[in-house]
């Protein structure tokens, strides 16, 4: 009757050697692995299921001026980095609950400290009274605004997200994700969510300024108030899952989708500033328009076209501007030698005023004659703000290939980005200088 | 961990895994277990679950957010989530891992690490007992000193049976060795700590205070724990630390139980300037019963009572405020009670705790429209520090979808605030707290 340790050990060594075999041999010639998913009930219709990907970056980086590493300065830094981990679990207990726990990891960097912990990015729960209308709660990136500002960051057409699109990250947020209570639906073509938010403390924020600056709109925490937010969708062609908040970037010719979307995001009295001495404060009033497409054009040749384009309109008061060095390969400015973006690979990305975004990309027929060496998919993303800080106009563009061996769930992307340098030599900020930044990705994604 | 949670991963990757368990458990599912042997005697068992709090706190007087005063906060936080695996891994091996967080609300840093609440391995040699070590929430004191928190009667946690909640503990987790067992009707557990530093607790003052007793750490001491249960009628599970708040009808069950907890040395004060340790000696007696009324209607009455006996030095008394609102306090207009939503809840003295809900019946036939489950919470603590009677009293209704495992809760609860006066430490004011909570669970 007793069996030993080991026994045990042996079996569940099996099994894992099995799991493992099984899907490798699966991985080679189909499509689609069996998910992870378990069914909790004959009919199949209670489940949970498990997901995790992981982004490896391998990158160049044309540091900004004066840019240093620990105080030593560094004109080009090269690095190797996990962009992004995520293990997550998904479930539907009963039939109309729904809850979504999601743990992660971003930017675990060279310069990361030794031990970085996993956290809790996701945990809500959602009760379905049908299509047209669910109600959720808890931490989520449910949020309005635009199609991307619920971004799923491992189905991106591109190497990484538009952060345009993303205008309170890191302000009144935890890596996108809010304290928040949602409502969705979909009503015949149309696709709703509305949020309602308790933001995160701007206190905690990194680039929190406990002093409001004259005629320079700041986030503030002085008078606390609720953020509310909204998207709507008119779908023309196939309907999109709202399953989850995150929205796909391509479908990879599997989908025929065409939309037109608007939504907004606003929060009373969020920032502030001094006008002349007196402190005054301002409303995030921001708004966008949207439209994607995602179109299959030979079925033979498995190839597709996809198209995104948003105008966004954002009012966060006075000359506010908001800088973005994703996975900020550097730490710190050589005083006097720095530019107005800081170090690394910040730049200016959204900010009062107004911007278009424009992404375009094109899935190619597969690779060679047999079908297992993947498709290609070169794209193309662009950006022209006109924000009121800046005296020049802002663009910056990616150019970039994604080598797609399973669909999103195994490729590996090489991206060009081209961002501006900006600063002021007495007449504005001006475009400077232009840099560049390469990354190799990498991403894996079982589900 | 992460290698159990990989191992998990690819026997969840084998759908067909012949050991996956076949019975059904709540919500017509079967339960996250799977078995590693023929006999179904050893098995990986995984769960998770999640509290989600809506509320609105009057906050005590000179409560600030940051520097800005706030009378009234409302939030939206995540009170709990967790992710546990246990596995019996022999018939007598026993392992209980759990990853989880408390209390991620709006002032929250960016970044909410999910932390390693539970890890522990158990062997059994028969039912009478069963030794067990590592980073554990087995305790003695009182029923709840072990609580589980996502099958409770009431909203949240009973503080007063957590009474090293943040001094000598993680999360009322500590570092120990326990034994454990059932001696027919009598149900035991013994365990020897040693505590977590409380230089690291955020409650830590590192200079003693005339006549007022405070943790210390300049003695490395040992915490010594047990309760005893004598079980009445029926019979609880002692699987796991936790004890459940309520069957909700399952079981029939009452007991009478008594414990105690000392640790020496554990806090000082200054008697007339010199520096003098105290023993913190606790002894606490319960009493639980858990019954179905009426089988047809389904109803249950749950009850719990308990005298707790606290002696931690002269006029010991802790502030707790659950899941705080609120960061900061204006010191020229504060109470004892601190920031947000804080009162003294734990002191050197004698507490009386009671606890009662009843289940009604289903609100329709077929019971898709759940249960509802009204209940009270009430202590009356006269602490030494205090001149007035320290009185708390929840008042909440559960609405249970699937049990404890979808459940809403709308809890009200009044918390006395104490001034500080010349010659007095009296009531001034009482405050009040709604939670509207949600828990999902699977498991």
């Amino acid at each position: 009757m007793k069996r030993s340790l080991t026994t045990v050990q042996l079996l569940v060594f099996l099994l894992l050697l099995e799991g493992v075999g099984a899907s490798m041999l699966r991985a080679q010639n189909s499509v689609t692995n069996k998910p992870l998913m378990i069914h909790l009930n004959e009919k199949k219709t209670h489940w949970i299921r498990f997901s995790s990907y992981i982004q490896l970056w391998s990158r160049i980086n044309q540091n900004n001026p004066g840019t240093t590493v620990f105080g030593e300065p560094q004109s080009v830094t090269s690095d190797i980095s996990v962009r992004r981990f995520r293990f997550g679990l998904q479930g539907q207990p009963a039939d109309r609950l729904y809850l979504y726990f999601l743990l992660g990891v971003n930017n675990l960097n060279y310069l990361s400290p030794r031990g970085t912990s996993l956290d809790l990015l996701d945990a809500y729960a959602e009760y379905s009274f049908g299509k047209h209308l669910s109600v959720g709660g808890g931490k989520s990136a449910w949020a309005g605004l635009s199609r991307y500002t619920s971004p799923s960051s491992s189905k991106h057409m591109s190497y990484d997200l538009p952060f345009v699109a993303l205008p309170t990250l890191d302000a009144t947020d935890d890596l996108i994700r809010k304290l928040s209570l949602h409502t969705k639906g979909k009503i015949g073509r149309i696709d709703y969510r509305f949020v309602l938010t308790k933001p995160f403390s701007v206190q905690n924020s990194r680039s929190f300024n406990p002093e409001p600056l004259e005629g320079i709109s700041g986030f503030t925490d002085t008078r606390s108030s609720a953020q509310y937010a909204g998207y709507l969708k008119y779908e023309f062609w196939e309907r999109e899952s709202n399953k989850t908040s995150y929205q796909v970037g391509t479908y990879h010719g599997s989908k025929k989708v065409l939309n037109l979307g608007i939504g907004f995001n606003f929060q009373n009295d969020a920032l502030w500033s001094r006008r002349q001495g007196d402190t005054v404060f301002h409303d995030m009033h921001l708004t966008a328009v949207d439209f994607f497409m995602d179109l299959p054009l030979n079925s033979s040749k498995k190839t597709a076209m996809t198209l995104y384009a948003a105008f966004f309109r954002y009012d966060f008061g006075p000359d506010y501007i908001r800088q973005i060095g994703a996975n900020n390969p550097a730490n710190g400015v050589n005083a006097g030698l720095g530019s107005f973006n800081g170090r690394g690979n910040t730049f200016p990305i959204s900010g009062t005023g107004n911007s278009g975004l424009f992404q375009a990309g094109y899935l190619l027929p597969p690779v060679g004659k047999s079908n297992d060496r993947g498709q290609l998919q070169p794209y193309a993303t662009f950006q022209l703000s006109g924000l009121e800080r800046l005296a020049d106009p802002m663009i910056y563009y990616d150019l970039g290939i994604n080598w797609l061996f399973q669909g999103h769930t195994s490729r590996l992307t090489l991206n060009f980005q081209n961002r501006p340098v900006f600063d002021d030599r007495g007449d504005g900020l001006r475009v400077e200088d232009r840099r560049l930044m390469v990354v190799m990705q990498y991403q894996v994604r079982i589900e | 961990m992460a290698r159990k949670l990989l191992l998990c991963f690819f026997l969840f990757g084998n759908i067909a895994l012949p050991g996956y368990s076949q019975q059904t458990g709540p919500f017509g599912n079967k339960p996250l277990r799977w078995h590693l042997n023929q006999d179904s005697t050893r098995w990986l068992a995984l769960h998770t679950y999640v509290q989600l709090w809506a509320r609105l706190n009057n906050n005590n007087p000179g409560t600030r957010v940051f520097d800005n005063v706030e009378k009234t906060t409302t939030d939206i936080s995540i009170r709990r989530f967790r992710l546990g695996l246990q596995g019996q891994l022999t018939e007598n091996l026993f392992v209980y891992t759990q990853l989880g967080i408390n209390n991620l609300n709006y002032l929250s840093p960016r970044g909410t690490s999910a932390d390693l609440l539970d890890a522990y391995a158990e062997y059994r040699f028969s039912n009478a007992l069963e030794i067990g070590g590592g980073k554990t929430a087995w305790s003695g004191l009182s029923r709840y000193s072990a609580p589980n928190t996502s099958k409770l009667l009431s909203y949240d946690l009973i503080f007063l049976a957590l009474p090293t909640n943040d001094e000598t503990d993680d999360l009322i987790r500590k570092l120990s060795l326990y034994a454990k067992g059932k001696l027919g009707r009598l149900d035991y557990r013994l365990i020897m700590s040693k505590p977590f530093s409380v230089q690291n607790s955020p409650d830590f003052d590192p200079v003693p205070e005339e006549n007022i007793a405070k943790f210390a750490d300049n003695v490395s001491g040992r915490l010594y724990s047990g309760y005893l249960k004598w079980e009445l009628d029926g019979s609880e599970s002692n699987k796991i630390p936790f004890s459940d708040g309520s069957y909700h009808g399952g079981k029939s069950i009452m007991n009478i139980g008594m414990g105690l907890e000392f640790q020496p040395d554990a806090l000082w004060h200054l008697q007339n300037g010199d520096t003098t340790f105290n023993d913190m000696l606790l002894w606490a007696v319960d009493f639980f019963l858990d019954k179905p009324v009426n089988k047809g209607k389904k109803t249950t009455i749950t009850l719990y009572a308990g005298y707790f006996n606290y002696d931690f030095g002269p006029n010991y008394t802790k502030n707790i405020g659950v899941n705080n609102p609120a960061n900061a306090i204006d010191p020229a207009a504060a109470s004892l009670n601190g920031p947000g939503n804080a009162f003294p809840a734990v002191g050197t003295g004698e507490s009386f705790f009671t606890q009662a809900g009843y289940l009604l019946p289903p609100m329709d036939p077929s019971g898709k429209l759940g249960r509802l489950q009204p209940y009270f919470s009430f202590q009356y603590s006269d602490f030494e520090r205090l001149d007035d009677p320290m009185v708390y009293y929840d008042m909440g209704i559960n609405w249970l979808f699937h049990r404890h495992l979808s459940k809403l809760s709308l809890n009200f609860q009044s918390r006395p605030v104490y001034r500080v006066t010349q010659d007095r430490t009296e009531v001034d004011t009482r405050k009040l707290m709604v939670v509207l909570q949600y828990i999902i669970r699977l498991e």
